[in-house]
């Protein structure tokens, strides 16, 4: 459940920002003889409702229209008196509160006439509750899947997403560089101390794994209370700051003849980043950019991208034989290696230049 | 008994009640939000993506996420089920369900499956079976109220430093953070938590939205650490620095409702016999206005692997209250003369009536405004 910091800025987030993502979402639409557009959000696929109006739920659910020509309206079952708290920190479209949104959009839309074809957005997925509320009112419509269109508008990256995007990587960053070892002696305290200093710096969100012991295990688990570090662990934090999502990872060790390995390994990831070309092919970009860091092996990698309702979706990884699209506007590389024998993961932005 | 046995224990009931409903597979749907269908039949707490548990009535379970991250954790976290990370989740499934034969399937919760797998329930007679796992949420075994028993004095505590970290100048989403920093130092790995900051002009809670905390200000907070997959709420209100007559006046009245609906509580009773004993008080005090959807959403809820679980107390539920049940009675809403007040306490269901866990005495909590 989101319980950190929500609230919209104008200088942050302008609405003419919010208003050209509509539009070019608008255009798709028209592309593909679609009159509308139904997307749905809840806190964990945020992704979508977020991009086009800045807000996220931080609970319950609800859906967005966005017709072919005019304002979107969104329909949410959290209760009417949070209508006014809503409208804070969603700066456009209309609101309407209500236990069942498809059915008051289904009828806006019947009411309102001339629709023949209505989109929706990742249609396999979509809760089939609010599903069966539209289609009953909107018999004769014809349903399909959005998920093309929206990827289009989506795949443009503009200079607020940007700036979002590198403002949460370096809250990210500045919660992990918080923790010190000399005080940190189990998990709760290190996740506490990241967590909380995330928050502190405005983190909408923040979700704080950690691999405790990493010569053991290098599985990131979510984990609390007062069991033991072990002398090399790792931490990941999944933060959002306004609607924006990156993760950032960070190796910890108590072995002093680690600290020149680990320097290694993350300027050379921060290197590989900065040069990762976000449509192109990310497993040879990998693999070379890997050759040139002497004593590492790569043990795996991962590249996720916001992409749909998702704020993070694997487009291409080592373990799968994918490989991110034309659509993907930025990307969060994860990777995990071993370098002189110590074990090293750490994630970053890429795609952003 | 630890929590893999509590985990061990639900499975079992699980499979007892797909057998008596006579269904051969049950589909499970959950996210981070909607957490609890999931958690009853896999004992994981999933946080990112999605999840759909296929459990079969011998007791095996799968379980697919669709999150690599999650599909990780979840081979650590959990024990005695079958984890498979699956990109093409809702593929898969359908898949699986397609070869399951005659089998009766049911699924739950009805609301949120996927339009893919729910749009095969004819072909597939697919049923279903969201009322039957309601029931299993809402009437916990008595390990799990034992669990949540012995969890309830984390809320206390969390409120404890949340109301120590209240101060003039802090911004609210400071005290939220002091507060999670405090949870994970204490194995509280999940918290839901709202807050309002204000006078007259706060009409409910809300994620902190950065507003300065300053003198004469309420202070409201629903704090709910998750301990073991099982939630534990609480209600309180503060002021800072000395409250006013009005504050003071007003606090009575919730005092006096959840008082009253706590009193209300044993088997045999519906929920809306709770919420009217609630609101007969407001309405006592002229203040019938505020106990409708204009000024509040309910006057407590159901609590356990959701914050917000069935039954909802209102006057309009007349589900059964019944032995094992674990709630909250929460009288908030908004009141005239001083803005949106909270206070409520979680309470078990026993034989005899409401047994509250939660301990912090019921006052106008007042922090220094310096």
């Amino acid at each position: 459940m989101r319980r950190g910091l929500m609230a919209w800025d104008a200088d942050e987030i302008p609405i003419e920002a919010l208003k050209q993502r509509v539009q070019r979402l608008q255009s798709a639409m028209g592309t593909a003889g679609q009159d509308g557009i139904l997307l749905y959000t809840n806190f964990i696929r945020s992704g979508a409702v977020s991009y086009l109006t800045a807000f996220s739920p931080y609970w319950a659910d609800g859906v967005l229209l966005v017709p072919r020509l005019g304002e979107p309206i969104f329909a949410t079952t959290l209760s009417t008196r949070m209508g006014s708290w809503i409208q804070s920190v969603k700066p456009i479209g209309e609101l309407v509160t209500s236990p069942t949104p498809g059915a008051v959009l289904g009828q806006k839309l019947a009411t309102g006439g001339g629709i023949r074809r209505l989109a929706v957005l990742e249609l396999d997925n979509f809760p089939s509750g609010l599903y069966g509320e539209i289609a009953a009112a909107l018999p004769g419509v014809e349903i399909v899947d959005g998920s093309d269109s929206f990827a289009v508008a989506r795949a443009h990256l503009d200079d607020v997403e940007c700036r979002l995007l590198r403002k949460a990587q370096s809250m990210a960053q500045a919660a992990l560089d918080r923790l010190r070892l000399d005080a940190t002696a189990d998990v709760g305290t290190a996740v506490g101390t990241v967590e909380e200093s995330a928050r502190l710096q405005g983190a909408e969100e923040v979700y704080v794994a950690i691999a405790p012991d990493l010569d053991s295990d290098r599985r990131f688990i979510r984990l609390s209370g007062t069991r033991p570090l072990g002398r090399r662990f790792a931490m990941r934090a999944t933060l959002a700051y306004k609607g924006a999502w990156i993760r950032q990872m960070k190796t910890y060790s108590r072995n002093e003849q680690d600290a020149q390995p680990i320097r290694r390994a993350d300027k050379w990831f921060k290197s590989l980043v900065a040069s990762i070309n976000a449509r192109g092919v990310l497993r040879d970009q990998i693999a070379a950019g890997t050759e040139r860091l002497p004593g590492a092996e790569l043990v795996g990698w991962m590249a996720e991208a916001p992409m749909g309702t998702r704020p993070l979706v694997v487009v291409a990884s080592s373990r799968e034989p994918t490989e991110a699209s034309g659509h993907v506007p930025a990307l969060v590389v994860t990777a995990g290696l071993n370098i002189d024998g110590v074990p090293w993961c750490g994630a970053g932005l890429a795609g952003l230049a | 008994m630890n929590m893999a046995g509590i985990a061990k224990a639900r499975r079992s009931r699980l499979a007892e009640a797909m057998a008596e409903e006579g269904g051969d597979i049950l589909v499970v749907y959950g996210n981070a939000w909607q957490s609890d269908y999931l958690r009853y039949a896999t004992d994981y707490g999933i946080l990112e993506g999605e999840g759909l548990a296929i459990v079969r009535r011998e007791g095996n379970t799968t379980l697919f996420l669709d999150s690599p991250l999650e599909a990780e954790r979840a081979e650590v976290e959990t024990s005695g089920i079958e984890i498979i990370y699956a990109p093409a989740m809702l593929a898969d499934v359908e898949t699986l369900l397609q070869r399951a034969g005659n089998s009766r399937i049911g699924t739950a919760p009805k609301r949120l499956m996927p339009q893919r797998l729910a749009s095969r329930a004819q072909d597939l007679s697919i049923g279903d079976r969201t009322a039957m796992m309601d029931r299993l949420l809402m009437k916990k075994l008595d390990c799990e109220v034992a669990a949540m028993r012995a969890a309830a004095h984390m809320a206390d505590e969390g409120y404890d430093v949340f109301r120590n970290a209240a101060r003039a100048g802090r911004a609210d989403y400071e005290l939220v953070a002091e507060v999670e920093a405090f949870f994970r130092s204490r194995g509280v790995d999940d918290n839901f938590m709202i807050i309002g900051v204000g006078g007259k002009e706060v009409r409910g809670m809300a994620p902190p939205m950065g507003k300065k905390l300053k003198r004469g200000d309420l202070v409201t907070t629903e704090l709910t650490p998750c301990i073991n997959g099982y939630y534990l709420q609480i209600c309180r209100t503060l002021v800072l620095g000395e409250p006013s007559t009005e504050q003071r006046g007003a606090f009575l009245v919730y005092r006096d409702a959840l008082e009253a609906g706590i009193a209300a509580i044993k088997p045999g009773i519906t929920a809306a016999d709770i919420a009217r004993a609630e609101n007969d008080i407001f309405r006592r005090h002229g203040l019938g206005d505020y106990v409708t959807d204009a000024y509040t959403r309910v006057r407590g809820h159901g609590l356990g692997l959701f914050v917000d679980t069935k039954p909802h107390i209102l006057e309009t539920v007349t589900t059964p209250i019944e032995a094992g049940m674990t709630m909250i009675v929460h009288p908030n809403t908004y009141h005239p003369d001083v803005g949106y007040m909270v206070l409520g306490d979680a309470v078990i269901v026993t034989a005899t009536g409401g047994d509250v866990l939660t301990q912090t005495p019921r006052e106008l909590f007042t922090v220094p405004a310096h």
